[in-house]
């Protein structure tokens, strides 16, 4: 393995090298070259746009715009070019532009939304321009699709992330995103770059990303490129929305779990625009207004999320953004002298600086802040006990991107993240005692600094064969571990409509989540400190074939293997702890599969289908016996349909349809009472048979939307019908054995029922 | 087209294989269960040795029980050979109920049962300790049940490393309440404590409740009572074989072979200091 870094890092370095050789011959052709760079907007709002594709039509020359809504084509014959402009949603625009030797064109390309995006030559281009892709795994769903999936009323990123192939969860209940034999914890959230920890309310059930402050969600299920780490499975990249830069503008919706604002517009006195957005649920306050029974309290619960985000144009070289983001959940509890208080919630700030050094030579400098906490207070008649958990991150990151040439992209990065990490648990009966030791506490209190830099190269070696290598270098103080990431990725193109990917690479991970699989009560990050055998790593190898067996489908398939190296679970039975080691365990695990995904994004009738064939392994002395076993959320097959069809310009309908196979239980081959001395009865038990060994049913569900748009008082306005389980169809959530009694019977928990919700969204 | 079809039909295949799921198993295994505390300075007793049985069947302890097993303790310089309670569900004891379990004493334990196998076990014996302040007697329950205010600590004194105590709270008398008191009609003879979760199955099943204290010292928790009337309260200050099973006891209605602490066989041979007082839990209204 060390052979193999130390190639892989020779090379990055023989690239570079090239790199710099090739942009010497760049400049040299410079002259004989014309480029073309700018800014993708929408033309109602300016908000700038992620992944239009800009084609130079019978060049073969094109880009996609990045995050920052930049595109940038180099290397251009002089000479009369028609440029074709798409985007899903958005009219196709095309226009002429003569372009000379040794020009520099700069152009602000505006787009007009349009109802439905019908035309072939649409797909034409992008095909065009993904011949230059070469990250596997990745997926784009456009947030119009995103808005329309809703799941109990809520349309919801991770809601709908879960309805690709490879992408498990642990209930329908839970909106965790367990990705190619992943947990949770292994995926990296980001939000306008800066890291989200526990992106969940309602313990779980929604994320906390407000669909409407949005503008795009990119998904890298696996074999992620070397400008991404600190994970072992996937990336999920989250771009918040700008704001209006023309007027000031809204949209408001009221739902059965909640209702939701969002206002944007210009800054005043400065070009640049500001976006606030917020979402609240409201059962605490309906429950407030009802006469409730005192020996039978309901609880009071809340939540709510606020996104926010100023966008400065300094310059037409250089933007500046300043993104904020807040979420809480509380959950207040008091009844025959038990009381408790919960609190979860998010926080982050970031400010982002996009600067445009040359029409090849971008950056980004990113300093933002994150933090995390779950709180539990709890008192029974005098005993208290309190849990007090959170992670903080102060980050800064210095991005840059290079295009060398028409051939060759070079990207490099570093990063430096300071965290503090907060486990507290005190069940000893006197909050006050937590500082003093004793028994039923755990306070660690860590610190840890992790230094990262990156150097990543696309090269294009012909019109077929293009690669993409890469590597990662970490560095975490307090375990003094240091680490090298390798990436590589090579695409080749047969023909037109056929190209196959392949991918490997190294990941490591240093944080850990102790966790139960179910419920995001309390989740806790802590570091791998000098108690752990260093930080976890996967090892990922990755076959896609990309095809489009007829116009407007794209057809993909990936074959996967990952090895888990050193992943935990959590210690349920720890009681206290002063270490890592002591509330987790650890083990290894692997992850094979294959995924289907036939994906129609243009046209009146959108959507896909996907199926996923997996396979999850994992492996731990300390738990069942040592033997291997499956997790809970290995499911062998997986299937996911998902359509949206536009009737008319009034109506839409869809739905999504998942079939997968029954979750793995763990069954039990007898049973015994145990009896604490005094007890005359005791409590049965069961002796578990292989964890995990047995299947559920089969789990599936089928949910249907519709919408119609209007106008009341004149604004745009729209009422939405969801049905959430349309057939009733009652999943089982868990199946446990009851031994209360002498006669032992098998107990299944059901999901939820069929739910129609009614919401009205209006645009002002 | 082809393909996209031979697509569609795979995964009517798959939707078929998808649609099963295991049926709930019948088989069983048969497993040796042990239940050995000893404390300190009380006789040795209630060791009890035991078969797993069937889910399929109804669950019958007495039956379960090993009566024929060869159970011998060895400690304190002694070697204690234990005889099995014949007639009742008690399990083993020492015949000579004079000895009582010493403290910071090394005891083991070894079962052959009638087949050959054998099973072993190690145990400390904690600390001794000593009530500070007791369960005041008689004990009000609080007038307002929704609102229960904060009793006084009751407290004890810490056994050498020891950091967790169990507390039990057994009911003495569950049906007649009135029984202990004067000018108490008919209807209050008999006083179990009605809360919501009292209507969980089982849960007056057991006359004894327990409770979890990392601590020398904790407050009435009043939940901890199911009935008015006499109670005999008791903490343990146990040692870590102890302290596992309760977890797994109270916890956990799998077993984890985590929290075990005898070789051959699932179950716990452990041990801990004592200490015991009654009470008598008035009703929170006349």
């Amino acid at each position: 393995m060390q052979k193999l870094i130390k190639q892989i890092l020779t090379l990055c370095l023989a690239i570079v090298i090239m790199a710099a050789n090739l942009s010497a011959n760049s400049a040299a052709a410079s002259s004989e070259y014309a480029s073309m760079s700018g800014f993708v907007y929408d033309s109602e709002s300016k908000e700038t746009l992620i992944g239009a594709t800009v084609y130079l039509v019978g060049s073969k020359k094109g880009a996609y715009s990045n995050k920052a809504g930049f595109y940038s084509i180099t290397d251009i014959e002089p000479g009369k070019y028609t440029v074709r402009v798409t985007y899903v949603g958005y009219e196709k625009l095309e226009y002429d532009v003569t372009l000379k030797k040794g020009q520099s064109f700069k152009k602000e390309i505006f787009l007009k939304s349009a109802a439905v995006s019908t035309n072939t030559v649409t797909v034409t281009a992008e095909r065009e321009v993904e011949k230059r892709q070469i990250t596997v795994s990745k997926i784009n769903v456009p947030i119009q699709q995103i808005k329309e999936i809703r799941i109990g009323g809520e349309s919801d990123v991770f809601r709908t992330l879960q309805l690709l192939p490879g992408i498990l969860t642990s209930s329908q209940i839970s909106s965790g995103l367990y990705v190619r034999g992943g947990s949770p914890d292994q995926n990296l959230v980001l939000l306008d770059d800066a890291v989200v920890y526990n992106p969940t309310h309602l313990f779980g059930f929604l994320s906390t990303f407000n669909s409407d402050a949005i503008k795009d969600v990119e998904m890298l299920k696996g074999g992620f490129p070397a400008e991404y780490g600190g994970r072992m499975s996937s990336v999920l990249s989250i771009t918040q929305n700008n704001g209006s830069q023309k007027e000031v503008q809204g949209i408001g919706a009221l739902g059965l779990i909640s209702s939701k604002l969002s206002l944007e517009g210009p800054l005043p006195g400065t070009d640049g625009s500001w976006f606030i957005g917020g979402r609240r649920t409201y059962f605490d306050l309906l429950t407030s207004l009802m006469s409730e029974d005192p020996e039978n309290p309901l609880p009071d619960f809340n939540f709510y999320d606020l996104n926010g985000k100023l966008t400065f144009n300094l310059s037409p070289s250089d933007k500046l953004f300043v993104s904020g983001f807040q979420s809480a959940d509380a959950l207040q509890y008091d009844t025959y002298g038990v009381n408790f208080r919960m609190d979860i919630g998010n926080r982050l700030g970031a400010i982002k600086w996009t600067h445009i050094w040359d029409d090849n030579f971008f950056s980004d400098v990113i300093v933002s802040g994150s933090h995390y906490f779950n709180k539990f207070k709890g008192d029974q008649t005098g005993y208290e006990f309190l849990i007090n958990n959170a992670i903080t991150d102060y980050s800064t990151k210095i991005k840059t991107e290079w295009l060398v040439n028409d051939k060759l992209t070079v990207k490099s990065g570093f990063e430096y993240t300071n965290f503090h990490f907060q486990y507290l648990q005190n069940y000893s009966g006197d909050t006050d005692s937590t500082q003093q030791g004793g028994g039923g506490q755990t306070n660690l209190n860590l610190f840890d600094n992790n230094y990262s830099a990156y150097l990543q190269t696309n090269l294009q070696a012909n019109q077929h064969l293009s690669f993409q290598l890469g590597g990662r270098a970490n560095y975490w103080n307090l375990s003094d571990q240091f680490t090298v990431d390798p990436r590589a990725a090579a695409r080749y193109q047969f023909n037109e409509g056929f190209a196959i990917k392949v991918a490997w690479g190294l990941f490591h991970q240093n944080l850990r989540l102790a966790t139960q699989p179910d419920f995001s009560f309390f989740d806790t990050w802590m570091p791998s400190d000098t108690s752990v055998a260093g930080p976890g790593r996967s090892d990922q190898y990755i076959f896609t074939v990309e095809t489009n067996p007829m116009e407007g489908f794209d057809l993909n398939v990936d074959l996967y293997y990952k090895k888990l190296h050193n992943i935990n679970e959590l210690n349920d039975k720890s009681l206290e702890g002063e270490t890592v080691a002591d509330v987790l365990f650890f083990g290894k695990g692997r992850a094979y599969g294959a995924e289907v995904f036939l994906q129609k994004k243009y046209g009146r009738l959108t959507g896909w289908v996907g199926y996923g064939l997996g396979w999850i392994f994992a492996q731990f002395d300390t738990i069942n016996g040592g033997r291997e076993f499956s997790p809970k959320y290995d499911r062998r097959h997986d299937l996911k349909i998902v359509a949206q069809y536009k009737i008319n310009d009034s109506w839409d309908i869809g739905g999504t349809f998942t079939l997968q196979s029954g979750q793995p239980y763990t069954g039990a081959s007898s049973r015994f009472q145990t009896k604490l001395p005094g007890q005359n009865y005791g409590d049965g038990k069961t002796v578990p048979s292989q964890r995990y060994g047995l299947r559920l049913p089969a789990s599936h569900q089928l949910n249907l939307n519709g919408s119609y748009k209007f106008k009341m008082f004149g604004l745009a306005s729209r009422v939405i019908l969801d049905i959430y389980n349309v057939y009733n169809r009652r999943d089982i959530w868990f199946r446990y054995y009851n031994t209360q009694s002498e006669t032992t019977t098998v107990e299944d928990v059901k999901l939820l029922p069929i739910i129609p919700t009614f919401s009205i969204e209006v645009k002002f | 087209m082809q393909n996209i079809k031979l697509i569609f039909l795979s995964l009517a295949v798959v939707l078929l294989l998808a649609s099963c799921g295991d049926p709930v198993p019948t088989d069983y295994i048969e497993e040796i269960y042990v239940e050995a505390y000893l404390l300190v300075g009380e006789p040795i007793q209630n060791i009890v040795v035991a078969k797993t049985q069937p889910l399929t069947s109804t669950f019958d302890y007495s039956k379960s029980l090993y009566r024929d097993a060869t159970v011998v303790i060895k400690g304190d310089g002694r070697e204690f050979n234990l005889k099995i309670d014949a007639s009742g569900t008690d399990g083993f004891y020492y015949e000579d109920k004079d000895y009582l379990v010493k403290e910071n004493t090394i005891y083991t334990l070894e079962i052959t049962t009638p087949d050959g196998k054998v099973v072993s076990g190690k145990t400390t014996t904690p600390q001794d300790i000593s009530w500070i302040d007791r369960v005041p007697k008689p004990l009000q329950f609080p007038k307002d049940t929704l609102d229960p205010e904060t009793s006084d600590p009751i407290s004890w004194t810490k056994s050498k490393d020891v950091d967790y105590y169990l507390i039990s709270v057994k009911c003495l008398d569950t049906l007649d309440y009135g029984k202990y008191l004067d000018d108490v009609p008919d209807t209050e003879m008999n006083r179990p404590i009605e809360r919501p979760w009292t209507d969980n199955e089982g849960y007056f099943n057991d006359i004894t409740n327990w409770g979890f204290i990392p601590n020398t010292n904790s407050k009435i928790v009043w939940a901890i009572f199911k009935w008015f009337g006499p109670h005999e309260t008791a903490v343990y200050a146990p040692d870590k074989n102890f302290r596992d099973w309760f977890i797994q006891n109270q916890w956990f209605g799998r077993y984890d072979e985590n929290l075990t602490s005898v070789n051959g066989a699932i179950g716990v041979f452990g041990s801990a200091a004592v200490i015991r007082d009654t009470t008598f839990l008035l009703k929170n209204q006349p």
